[in-house]
C-alpha cells in the first residue's frame, strides 16, 4: 500500500535526470559518435520537458499544433505567450530539435562535433532558463 | 619568330587576389601586406590592357575590407567600360555572403551560367548555396551531374546532399529561397560586426524534415558563440515580421573546441 502511494506522488524521471545523464555521457573523455548523439538528445529532452513543465506555471495551456507532433505542441503553446522572450525560447527549441532529429534519425549523416557542442551548451542554458520560468523570484517570461 | 603570348598582368593579379581571399576565408586573417601590394597593382594597371581584370580584382579586394561603396564603384566602372559578363557576376556574387548582399547572387542567377561550363556552374553553385539560395543551388547541382563533374567524388558532395534536401524542404513548404537568403544575410551581419570575433568562410548546413540549419563558423569559444547566437535571434525577431524560425535556424559554432 505504501509502495503504491509512493508511485502516485513521485515522478519516474524528471527533466533534470535527462540533463544529468547528458552531462554524464558528455563528461567522458573520447566520446564515441553514438555517445555524443545520446548526450545531445538527452540535453534536448531536458530542455523540451522543462518547456512543457513550464507551461502551467506560466498560465499557458498545452495546445495542439496544426503541423507537427508533441514537440511542436509545446512550441506553439509557449509561443502563445506572445512575448519577445517566448519567441526566442521557441526559436531555441526549434533549433535544438533539428539537431536532435539528425542525431536520432539520420544515422548516415556526419554531424559536426563543434555544432553539436555549442547546441549542447545551448540546450543546457535553455533548460536552466525554462526551469526558472514561473517560479517566484525567478525570471519572468514577460520580459 | 614570335614567342608565346605574354600573360596579362591582370591574370597574375587575379591569382594573387584569389589566394588572399581564400586565406582570409580559411583563417579569418587578412594578409595586409599582400592586400596592399595587390591593391596598388590594381591601380597601376588602369589604362593598360589589364584594366578589366584589375577593376574586378580591386572590387574583390575592397570587398574583403567590407568597403561596400568601393566595391560598387569598381564593379560599376567595369560595367560602364566593358559591359556585364559572367566574370563580373561571378566575382561580385563571391562577395555576397561576406558583404551581406544576397542581391549579388540574385543578379548572377538571373544572368545565367554559360552553357556547358563546369567551372562556372560550380562557382554559381558555391555562391548560391553559401548565401542560402538552395533551390537555385540544387539546380546547379543537377546541371553538374549532367556535365559529369568530378565534384561528386570529393568531400564537397556531402554538403551538396544537404543543399538538395534543403531545396526539397523549401519547395515542400512553399518557401521562397530569397526569404531564406535574407535571414542568413541578417544573421551574418550580426556575427561579422561583433568585435573580437572572426567569422570564417566555412559554413555548416544541415537539412531534414524539421527544417534547415545554417551555421557560421566563428573563431570564438562556446560561450561567445552562445552570446552571439542570442544577438542573431534578437536581430531576426526585430528585423522580420516572420523570422521563419519554424523552418530555418541561423546559427554559429566554434571553429575550435580547444580539447
Amino acid at each position: 500500500m505504501f509502495f503504491l502511494l509512493t508511485w502516485d506522488v513521485e515522478m519516474a524521471v524528471t527533466p533534470d535526470d535527462f540533463l544529468a545523464l547528458s552531462k554524464a555521457i558528455d563528461g567522458k573523455s573520447n566520446c564515441s559518435e553514438i555517445e555524443l548523439r545520446n548526450a545531445y538528445r538527452c540535453a534536448y529532452y531536458a530542455a523540451h520537458h522543462a518547456a512543457k513543465q513550464a507551461l502551467p506555471r506560466l498560465g499557458l495551456a498545452l495546445a495542439k499544433a496544426s503541423n507537427g507532433g508533441s514537440h511542436a505542441d509545446v512550441e506553439v503553446s509557449l509561443a502563445a505567450a506572445g512575448t519577445y522572450q517566448s519567441k526566442r525560447l521557441v526559436a531555441q527549441l526549434q533549433r535544438l530539435k533539428r539537431v536532435r532529429v539528425d542525431c536520432d534519425y539520420h544515422l548516415d549523416k556526419n554531424i559536426n562535433a563543434n555544432v553539436l557542442a555549442v547546441r549542447m551548451a545551448e540546450a543546457q542554458n535553455a533548460f536552466v532558463h525554462l526551469m526558472s520560468l514561473g517560479v517566484p523570484n525567478a525570471a519572468a517570461l514577460a520580459e | 619568330m614570335a614567342g608565346p603570348t605574354p600573360e596579362l598582368k591582370s591574370n597574375e593579379l587575379g591569382k594573387r587576389v584569389k589566394m588572399i581571399a581564400s586565406s582570409y576565408a580559411d583563417t579569418g586573417i587578412l594578409n595586409e601586406i599582400a592586400w596592399q601590394g595587390a591593391f596598388r597593382d590594381s591601380l597601376a594597371l588602369e589604362g593598360t590592357p589589364s584594366e578589366p581584370g584589375a577593376l574586378i580584382a580591386r572590387g574583390v579586394l575592397l570587398g574583403l575590407k567590407q568597403d561596400n561603396e568601393g566595391v560598387d564603384l569598381s564593379f560599376d566602372k567595369y560595367a560602364t567600360r566593358y559591359g556585364i559578363d559572367w566574370g563580373w557576376h561571378a566575382c561580385r556574387a563571391s562577395l555576397a555572403l561576406f558583404l551581406g548582399r544576397p542581391e549579388f547572387v540574385v543578379d548572377l542567377i538571373e544572368f545565367g551560367v554559360p552553357e556547358g561550363d563546369i567551372d562556372a556552374c560550380l562557382g554559381a553553385y558555391s555562391y548560391a548555396s553559401q548565401a542560402g539560395f538552395m533551390i537555385s543551388a540544387s539546380e546547379y547541382i543537377a546541371k553538374l551531374r549532367v556535365m559529369k563533374s568530378e565534384v561528386f567524388n570529393t568531400p564537397r558532395a556531402e554538403f551538396m546532399d544537404e543543399v538538395v534536401i534543403a531545396s526539397e524542404y523549401l519547395r515542400t513548404h512553399g518557401i521562397n529561397e530569397r526569404d531564406l537568403a535574407d535571414r542568413i544575410a541578417a544573421g551574418w551581419k550580426v556575427a561579422s560586426r561583433e568585435s573580437n570575433v572572426t567569422v570564417l568562410g566555412n559554413v555548416d548546413l544541415s537539412a531534414n524534415e524539421e527544417g534547415i540549419s545554417f551555421n557560421f563558423c566563428l573563431r570564438a569559444d562556446v560561450d561567445r558563440c552562445l552570446a552571439i547566437q542570442q544577438l542573431m535571434d534578437e536581430a531576426l525577431i526585430n528585423n522580420f515580421d516572420d523570422p521563419m524560425f519554424e523552418h530555418l535556424s541561423v546559427g554559429v559554432f566554434p571553429a575550435d573546441m580547444g580539447r
